[in-house]
């Protein structure tokens, strides 16, 4: 089976979630390669939840948020800002290629944008390639949950021939 | 010749009369002189492309209405903002005209801008008429999805209380002379942005809990390709 990335979008609420929704209305056409996570703010994303999905195995991450100055709480996209910017120093120092991690912002209007960032940001983890994390924490999974073990051994006996 | 709003009625009003409107050119002002002991205008007209000298009676200026010098004072006590010629700025033109996005607060007549007594008035009432649906009410609800402090966690680092847009976080002492993060529940809109900052975990937000959005993010990277064969 051909790889394709894991893409985790964390959306804010009032413009991100929106301007996505407006996508889907005005069928635009998208890879579905993404699976979004909506919060009320995107200053509500914590780092941890990008390092975790990271370590989960995502491909790529999409931080997406009001405009600068345009935000509903104010100013939650400025903190966004810079925790993502620090963020980016701080994958690359776990070998992670910063690129995997991106911010925009996309307002409810801007269906058109979010549908242009999925594509680029899609065909930009395509070039990437798989995480360096993949591989790993699919196994770190296994070994760490004896369930999951067991059902894929249950799966492998019952299915000998593959 | 292009007046605002109904005031064309004045315009024709005063053409009527006899009274003359004379174009400038921005960069080309009209210019105070004084010719043969008397004060005249001396400007040019675009029009006739030729310069113009009025002797006058009796000179009028038509006086700026500038912003209160304080505002920007004011509005960092309320926490509310200002546009870029220092009048307070609405929370939207259209949907809250005279709301800010500050709760409680709200604006009318020349602290939102240059306008016309009746004007002022219209924006007054409004805003009245604002205030009124949340003092006619005996009790206030409260948004359900905002932040909440686990008091047993929490250090009182103090790292959400600048973090927070709507003043909802203070930093309180408490009996065994700890500090902790106390959150004004009627203040906070929850947008969760000192959830995402707390280093100890101990803020949370309801509805958006750490491990129901980590629940969310092991769901959608879930390896489903053991469930596929």
């Amino acid at each position: 089976m051909d790889w394709e990335p894991k893409i985790l979008v964390f959306c804010c609420n009032w413009c991100s979630y929106a301007g996505a929704d407006l996508a889907g209305i005005a069928r635009l056409q998208m890879p579905t390669n993404f699976r979004m996570i909506k919060v009320m703010c995107s200053g509500r994303v914590d780092p941890e939840f990008i390092l975790s999905a990271f370590s989960k195995g995502a491909d790529g991450v999409l931080v997406s948020g009001c405009h600068l100055a345009d935000c509903h709480y104010i100013g939650g996209n400025y903190r966004t800002r810079r925790r993502i910017a620090l963020l980016k120093i701080l994958i690359e120092q776990y070998g992670l290629n910063p690129k995997r991690l991106r911010l925009e912002w996309i307002s409810a209007a801007e269906g058109q944008k979010f549908a242009q960032v999925i594509r680029e940001f899609t065909e930009e983890i395509k070039a990437l390639g798989p995480s360096p994390f993949k591989k790993k924490s699919a196994l770190a999974v296994v070994e760490a949950s004896p369930t999951v073990a067991k059902v894929s051994t249950a799966v492998a006996e019952a299915s000998p021939g593959t | 010749m292009r007046t605002y709003g109904f005031k064309e009625v004045y315009y024709e009003k005063a053409r009527e009369a006899g009274v003359m409107f004379i174009r400038y050119e921005e960069f080309d002002r009209p210019e105070l002189i004084r010719q043969d002991g008397e004060l005249k205008v001396s400007l040019r007209d675009p029009v006739l492309r030729d310069q113009l000298i009025i002797d006058t009676d009796l000179l009028i200026l038509s006086v700026a209405t500038v912003p209160e010098p304080n505002n920007a004072n004011l509005a960092q006590m309320l926490k509310v903002p200002l546009n870029s010629d220092k009048f307070f700025l609405e929370a939207h033109v259209k949907l809250r005209p005279v709301d800010f996005a500050t709760e409680g607060v709200f604006v009318a007549g020349l602290a939102h801008s240059p306008k016309f007594i009746a004007e002022a008035i219209a924006q007054a009432k409004a805003a009245a008429g604002r205030a009124s649906t949340i003092i006619s009410k005996k009790a206030i609800e409260a948004e359900g999805i905002i932040a909440a402090v686990n008091e047993d966690i929490c250090d009182g680092c103090g790292i959400c209380k600048p973090i927070c847009e709507y003043k909802a976080i203070e930093i309180v002492a408490t009996e065994e002379d700890k500090k902790k993060a106390e959150i004004n529940e009627a203040l906070c809109k929850g947008c969760g942005a000192c959830v995402g900052a707390c280093p100890s975990g101990a803020m949370e937000q309801k509805g958006f809990k750490d491990n129901q959005l980590m629940a969310l993010i092991d769901a959608a990277l879930e390896e489903t390709t053991a469930l596929s064969i």
